[in-house]
């Protein structure tokens, strides 16, 4: 039997992650689909002995939409990437759902649908008739309540056995029509693809340019543009579709938390202190288990390393790799796990597009909106998880989001401003660092809206229903998370790591070290073991810190370092190149330039602010 | 036979592409008019004589210059009435349809003339958004900014304007000409979160500004 491929397919939050986590169990791996470049998740299932692949294309709400998924998923789509299309409709806004279900019916694939969320729906009152769909469309529906777990069990025979191509057509205007028909007349093309053609997509580039011709002339006639009249036509449609086939019983008005949420105030102290809770619980959990698993790592396999008596090149090479586990274990994993425990309850909730639509304003200024909300906030975590949540933001945002999280100060940064400043300078110079980051943050937003390429759109965001949290749901969520980070983060932390240790081993680090303390003296004023420290910053932001006690041979740093160096230390450490994570992770997000880029500004800004600092305090 | 109804069929042949006046079209035909098959025959015989069509092979429908002439002009006379109707009254586009088909056969040629004229000259750009809006702005019949209303005050969309890449994704949440928004809430800023189609969606405040409507 061939090897099946499913896709599932459907709007953002229509519970469409929930499926294919209860379809795959936790085989899933992410793989960049060919030729794509936004990941998507798949994942295999087994059902009566056959191995299939599903795929879990990203939430969209057209397929003839400009923004990034939409046109990768219309793609899979055009090449028939996937055998049989799994689409999930939230029953609960079937009107806005049956528009997208139309257009899919347009690429002619054997189709099952999911009324999803039906038990949400028919607590509102709401009752859908599955079945007069199954005729209209000639197809399948299913009605599920994924959070219950109704009905999954059946989704995946329904689609093997019963999957048809849907036939229903929508009737666009007749100059629309008209245009199609003789475009297909012109060029031989199908339907689907002289519809596309008028809405300037496709590759075909003699049917573009007379569909071009045609499209002006019935914008002209119409006074809208092509893709308005079909959007109308299909909503027209998809509204008379679902008036037919629902029947509300009762309205009901249940008591809303938006009156408060959404509202400046008291929606923006809520936000803030939700924020604010979120970070103080993540930073204290989080370094309790740091804590802990470090101090295991140290224990058990680190110092029984060097008890081997392997050989220095072994040895090294050895130590970089527990020293590259023990900092994904150790420090981002414990930080990432409750970041994205927490950060999954407020996704869960709904909060999070509340708090984004409140943050827009204040977003806006450094040219992002309201979405770039959750990664900035991920970012005081860990900014591993927080370069890889910016996919969904548009390229321009993302190009910005990848600059200001690299330089938010992350929990291994405020290890260094905690351990080195607060300790030894005091409390108030240590929150001046915060102050310097997030003022410089704010000047790279600023000249960034100025360069950054593409144009910015506003937000339209959809703010999705309040729902209760299911434990199960958010740890599988949470863990989903955590697993991209395991699985991409860390493979990248060992290879820099070893390739590091070898770097080391063979004496370059310390040529560079011999290069750089005069100038780390002149310009900063720091003392030569101070640029070592700062490269192992590289590896680790807060092994800056323990390199600096390592090698200035005491921990009490105040009585070897003015508290002028301390400063300069710290703010230079901080601002300095990201770390080896975080670079592969831009490198595998924005590419090797962005990557490049983004490490040559933070260094310069780091030395920079050095310099500065060093002038200042040495006039003083 | 009324003229009405004598340009009811001559449109509905160029329309619906009728060629021969078998079941087929004469099924269509009795759908629109709304008469029985064989009244539609007889009707048919009738415009022969006005001299509108030829049976060509006896089965086959061929039109007269004079009958594509009134078919076409009384087509030209809805196009113009219905984008009126949508456009400048913000009326459903199936009721709008029904309503031009009534008032297509009273209107004079001038009436359509001006009517056209009004409704936005030659020279406008493609892709038609900025159009939109100057031809609105011109013919003095402007919507107001979504901004610009209040909470909970429900508004009928007139048109968007803006780059293709937001208004795409307006269209596609259902921000088409002639849908109603509620408004749920409005922040000082202009932000916005409104419902459209039963679903809730932010707005920030340019997009909101984009959007361009009618109090109901």
């Amino acid at each position: 039997m061939l090897f099946l491929k499913f896709g599932l397919i459907g709007n953002p939050n229509v519970g469409k992650s929930l499926i294919f986590n209860l379809l795959t169990g936790i085989g899933v791996e992410i793989s960049n689909f060919p030729g794509t470049t936004i990941d998507m998740f798949s994942g295999n299932v087994c059902y009566q002995r056959e191995k299939f692949e599903i795929v879990d294309f990203p939430g969209i709400y057209s397929l003839d939409g400009v923004s990034e998924e939409e046109s990768e998923v219309r793609k899979c789509l055009i090449n028939k990437d996937v055998d049989i299309l799994i689409a999930v409709l939230d029953a609960a806004h079937l009107e806005r759902n049956l528009y997208l279900l139309l257009q899919i019916a347009e690429f002619e694939i054997p189709t099952v649908v999911l009324l999803n969320m039906t038990d949400e729906a028919e607590k509102s009152g709401l009752f859908i008739d599955a079945e007069k769909l199954s005729e209209i469309f000639n197809c399948e529906f299913l009605k599920t309540a994924a959070i219950e777990g109704r009905n999954v069990d059946k989704i995946i025979p329904l689609a093997l056995n019963d999957a048809k191509v849907p036939k229903y057509k929508v009737p666009y205007d007749s100059h629309i029509e008209a245009a199609v028909r003789s475009l297909q007349k012109i060029s031989g093309c199908k339907r689907i693809e002289a519809l596309y053609a008028l809405e300037e997509i496709g590759d075909d580039t003699e049917l573009l340019d007379s569909a071009k011709t045609i499209a002006e002339e019935i914008e002209e006639q119409h006074k809208m543009s092509v893709h308005q009249i079909i959007a109308a036509n299909r909503h027209n449609i998809a509204g008379k579709i679902s008036d037919e086939v629902s029947k509300k019983d009762k309205k009901t008005t249940s008591a809303n938390l938006d009156r408060l949420l959404t509202r400046t105030f008291p929606g923006v102290p809520i936000m803030a202190a939700v924020l604010l809770s979120t970070l103080l619980c993540v930073f204290i959990v989080g370094s309790f288990l740091e804590e802990t698993i470090v101090g295991l790592f140290d224990v058990y396999l680190i110092e029984p390393l060097f008890t081997l008596g392997l050989s220095p090149f072994w040895e090294q090479i050895l130590y970089s790799l527990l020293i590259a586990v023990e900092a994904g274990l150790g420090i981002a994993f414990p930080f990432v796990f409750v970041f994205y425990i927490i950060i999954s309850v407020l996704e869960d909730t709904g909060y999070m597009t509340r708090a984004a639509f409140l943050a827009d304003r204040a977003m806006h200024r450094v040219g992002m909106h309201g979405q770039a909300l959750i990664p900035m906030v991920l970012g005081f975590g860990c900014n591993v998880p927080a370069l890889m949540s910016i996919r969904q933001l548009s390229k321009r945002e993302r190009f910005i989001a990848s600059f200001l999280i690299t330089m938010v100060p992350c929990s291994a940064r405020t290890v260094i401003i905690a351990g080195i400043v607060a300790v030894f300078v005091g409390i108030t110079a240590a929150l001046s660092i915060y102050l310097i980051v997030f003022i410089l943050i704010f000047l790279t937003g600023l000249v960034l809206t100025k360069v950054a390429p593409g144009e910015q759109f506003g937000m339209i965001l959809e703010i999705v229903p309040m729902r209760r949290p299911r434990v199960k749901q958010t740890l599988k969520r949470a863990w989903l998370h955590m697993k991209e980070f395991l699985f991409i983060a860390m493979p990248l932390l060992l290879v820099s790591s070893v390739f590091l240790g070898v770097l080391q081993y063979t004496g370059v680090i310390q040529a560079f070290q011999d290069i750089f303390a005069p100038l780390m003296l002149s310009l900063l004023g720091l003392p030569d073991y101070a640029s070592t420290s700062l490269l192992f910053g590289i590896l680790r932001k807060e092994m800056a810190f323990e390199t600096l006690a390592i090698l200035a041979g005491t921990a009490d740093l105040g009585s070897v370092m003015t508290s002028a160096q301390l400063y300069i230390f710290a703010v230079v450490s901080v601002l300095f190149v990201p770390c080896v994570s975080t670079i592969a992770v831009l490198y595998k997000e924005m590419g090797l330039k962005i990557a490049a880029v983004i490490s040559f500004y933070t260094l310069c800004l780091g030395i920079i602010a050095g310099i500065i600092l060093n002038l200042i305090f040495s006039l003083v | 036979m009324q003229s009405d109804e004598c340009e009811d069929y001559l449109e509905s042949i160029i329309n619906k592409s009728i060629s021969d006046k078998k079941g087929s079209s004469l099924d269509i035909l009795s759908k629109i008019i709304g008469k029985t098959q064989s009244e539609i025959k007889e009707d048919l015989l009738e415009l022969e004589t006005l001299g509108y069509i030829i049976f060509e092979d006896d089965d086959k429908i061929a039109l007269t210059e004079k009958g594509r002439k009134t078919g076409e002009c009384t087509i030209k006379k809805h196009r113009v009435l219905e984008s009126f109707l949508t456009e400048m009254l913000g009326m459903e586009p199936d009721a709008a349809s029904k309503e031009a088909c009534i008032l297509e056969h009273g209107a004079s040629d001038d009436t359509i003339k001006r009517l056209k004229t009004y409704l936005g000259g030659p020279g406008r750009c493609r892709r038609g958004r900025a159009m939109q809006e100057g031809h609105f702005q011109r013919s003095g019949c402007m919507g107001i900014p979504l901004t610009s209303f209040a909470e909970n005050e429900t508004v009928r969309i007139l048109y968007t304007k803006g780059k293709a890449g937001c208004t795409n994704r307006l269209h596609d949440l259902g921000v088409i000409p002639g849908e109603t928004i509620e408004i749920k809430r409005r922040l000082s800023n202009g932000a916005m979160v409104v419902v459209i189609k039963s679903c809730e969606v932010g707005l920030s405040p340019e997009i909101a500004d984009s959007v361009f409507v009618w109090k109901i």
